[in-house]
């Protein structure tokens, strides 16, 4: 019995001398998490070829038109937590000719859900630069884009690009998606 | 409260690993002395533990960081928290937690020289390192960390609950020497594991675009066995605990001891345990990845021949990067253990009354140390201890540690076994400078156990 009793009191003091500085686990409540997520977009390098055709008679061709799936959001995590898309357009205008690109984001049924403002581009322009931030909060149909329109366009519609003309048009965007999202 | 239960398995659950029993180990002649080395030597004809309750042990362990850092209340939100454990931990951090309970457990003496033990236990062993850059990959994205290589061999975790029957010999080779083995059979339940993962994740400036992601030499691999049949998840908890006696997935290992008297007062003790694997071959589920991708973007050619630029995309993605599940079975090896010790015994000589009606003296104190080592996924673990371990009594022992090992420099664990009749009772509980705030504890381990033993 003398065995049990100092084992009682030993086991006894340790535990009772146990204790924990205060925690509180609802705090979890409250955890967010912002990454901001940078992805290339589109890209495309074009020549004098792309304006030129070899069909005798055709129109001259002062317009370019693309457009691509682009499903973001098809991410149902991405879709209910995004608060911001920062769009990012570099373009590198080697021609003697004032250039215009017309950016929109379509919905699946093609109908228009945001435009960019136009890329104007002037003439040797090498280092042309343009950012469009939106607030997805203000901006809520933009996360039903799933497509990206295109179109890139000579100012002066009325001169061709002679075939020769070894100039290019280099074209480059990126976008960077901000989320907020709690546990 | 869905949310608390994915908290309490990612502290509790997620690591599992084998759990150092600095204070049991070579402790006053327990019967559960034998798993950490069966060549330790007992004085007793028999013994049979209490079913369910002869040897309960759990240990929780943390490195890095601990509970109080992101519960703790204070001024800081817990995002800034997270942000600041996330920021101090290293990806060798680790969270591992290991509970073994037995469920049955005997012995006897074979002759004068020779006894034998024999039982089954179930064991939950888990761990699983921090990968610390998915994490900030989750947490903060890739913008602000152009450039940085994200690596994947980060990803790194073990997770096995099993049922072990072991059954093994102690013998006495002569006045000096004492040997030991241990047979056992492993029966998983669950494992999940995923190890020797490669690959990098990088976001550069590019050439032809704004970005460029690289994803370079992936090859990762999960594998689960036990947890998903027909490809659906067991939920009945009754499956897994007929499957930890000799279920589907078993494996063998074995364990090896030896004590050797350098002088009467002097001893050395080791041991090497779990020798073995398991071989998973029922209700297998893996998911490989593996290859590179680069994407820049999507290049639009102006050609009017409509192609579907975002399927190409996606095909070209799966053709470099392919994701593929099989049910191919593999093998998983045990976390082996190494233990050795070496004991000075001093103080005052008793008698104590042996299994042949005689008595052997020995001393009240001793003194020693002893080294503990797990060979994981990732790395090894070591601890370092050195002990004093006092007599009471007859019937009453007591053991302080004080152990260096990954989670402190300061750990002290005391262990005291009493017998009263016939039944043994004893309690060991580790880190015990850290009961003053558990919270702030980066490891805590008890065990405790009931046996009957007869002279």
């Amino acid at each position: 019995m003398k065995s049990l009793k100092v084992l009682s009191i030993i086991l006894g003091t340790v535990f009772f001398l146990s204790c924990s500085q205060s925690l509180d686990f609802d705090q979890i409540d409250g955890y967010t998490v912002s990454p901001s997520i940078a992805a290339p977009l589109v890209f495309f390098t074009i020549d004098a070829a792309n304006f030129t055709t070899t069909v005798a008679g055709a129109p001259i061709v002062t317009e370019l038109t693309e457009i691509s799936d682009f499903k973001l959001f098809e991410s149902g995590f991405i879709k209910q937590n995004v608060v911001q898309l920062d769009f990012e357009f570099e373009v590198n205008n080697e021609f003697n000719r004032d250039i215009t690109t017309e950016i929109s984001l379509l919905d699946e049924n093609n109908n228009l859900i945001y435009k960019f403002r136009d890329l104007e581009i002037n003439k040797n322009n090498l280092d042309f630069k343009q950012k469009e931030i939106i607030n997805v909060v203000t901006n809520q149909n933009i996360i039903n884009f799933t497509k990206v329109k295109l179109t890139l366009s000579l100012d002066d519609k009325n001169t061709p690009i002679a075939a020769s003309d070894l100039s290019k048009i280099q074209f480059k965007s990126a976008i960077i998606i901000y989320l907020e999202a709690d546990l | 409260m869905r949310r608390y239960t994915w908290i309490l398995v990612f502290f509790l659950g997620l690591n599992s690993f084998s759990q150092n029993k600095q204070v049991l180990y070579d402790f006053a002649g327990l019967p559960q002395t034998l798993l950490l080395n069966p060549a330790i030597e007992t004085n007793y004809q028999f013994h049979i533990g209490m079913p369910l309750l002869s040897g309960v042990s759990s240990e929780l362990g943390i490195t890095g960081f601990s509970v109080s850092d992101i519960f703790g209340v204070n001024s800081n939100s817990i995002t800034e928290k997270v942000a600041a454990v996330l920021k101090n931990i290293d990806p060798r951090d680790y969270l591992k937690i290991n509970s073994q309970i037995e469920v049955f457990s005997a012995g006897f003496r074979f002759d004068e020289k020779t006894y034998v033990s024999f039982g089954f236990y179930h064991e939950l062993d888990a761990v699983g390192y921090i990968p610390k850059d998915f994490l900030t990959l989750a947490t903060d994205g890739n913008a602000t960390y152009l450039n940085r290589m994200f690596n994947l061999s980060q990803l790194s975790y073990k997770l096995d609950v099993l049922g072990v029957i072991h059954a093994g010999v102690t013998r006495k080779v002569s006045d000096q020497l004492t040997l030991g083995g241990r047979f056992k059979i492993y029966s998983s339940a669950l494992n999940a594991e995923s190890t020797s993962n490669s690959g990098t994740f990088t976001t550069n400036l590019g050439n032809n675009n704004i970005y460029v992601h690289h994803l370079d030499n992936i090859n990762t691999n999960f594998r689960t066995s036990g947890l998903i049949e027909n490809n659906e998840y067991i939920n009945d908890p009754s499956t897994y605990l007929k499957n930890t006696f000799l279920g589907g997935n078993l494996g063998v290992g074995l364990d090896f001891g030896l004590t050797y008297l350098i002088t009467p007062q002097l001893q050395f003790s080791g041991s090497i345990l779990d020798v073995g694997f398991v071989n998973h071959k029922t209700n297998i589920k893996n998911t490989v990845t593996k290859g590179s991708f680069t994407f820049e973007g999507i290049t639009f050619e102006f050609d009017e021949s409509n192609v579907d630029y975002w399927k190409e995309l996606e095909t070209a993605f799966k053709e470099q990067l392919p994701n593929t599940e099989n049910n191919e079975s593999y093998v998983s090896w045990r976390p082996a253990k190494l233990n050795a010790a070496v004991k000075y015994s001093f103080g005052e000589k008793r008698s104590k009354y042996c299994y042949d009606n005689t008595s052997k003296e020995f001393y009240t104190d001793a003194f020693g140390a002893q080294l503990y080592a797990v060979f994981r996924p990732l790395s090894e673990q070591f601890a370092l201890t050195g002990f004093y371990e006092k007599s009471i009594s007859n019937k009453l022992h007591a053991k302080v540690t004080y152990t260096i090992d990954d989670y402190s420099y300061y750990n002290i664990g005391l262990g005291v076994s009493a017998q009263i009749w016939k039944i043994n009772f004893y309690g060991i509980l580790d880190n015990i400078a850290a009961l003053s705030d558990i919270s702030s504890a980066n490891n805590i381990s008890l065990q405790f156990g009931f046996n009957f033993i007869f002279n």
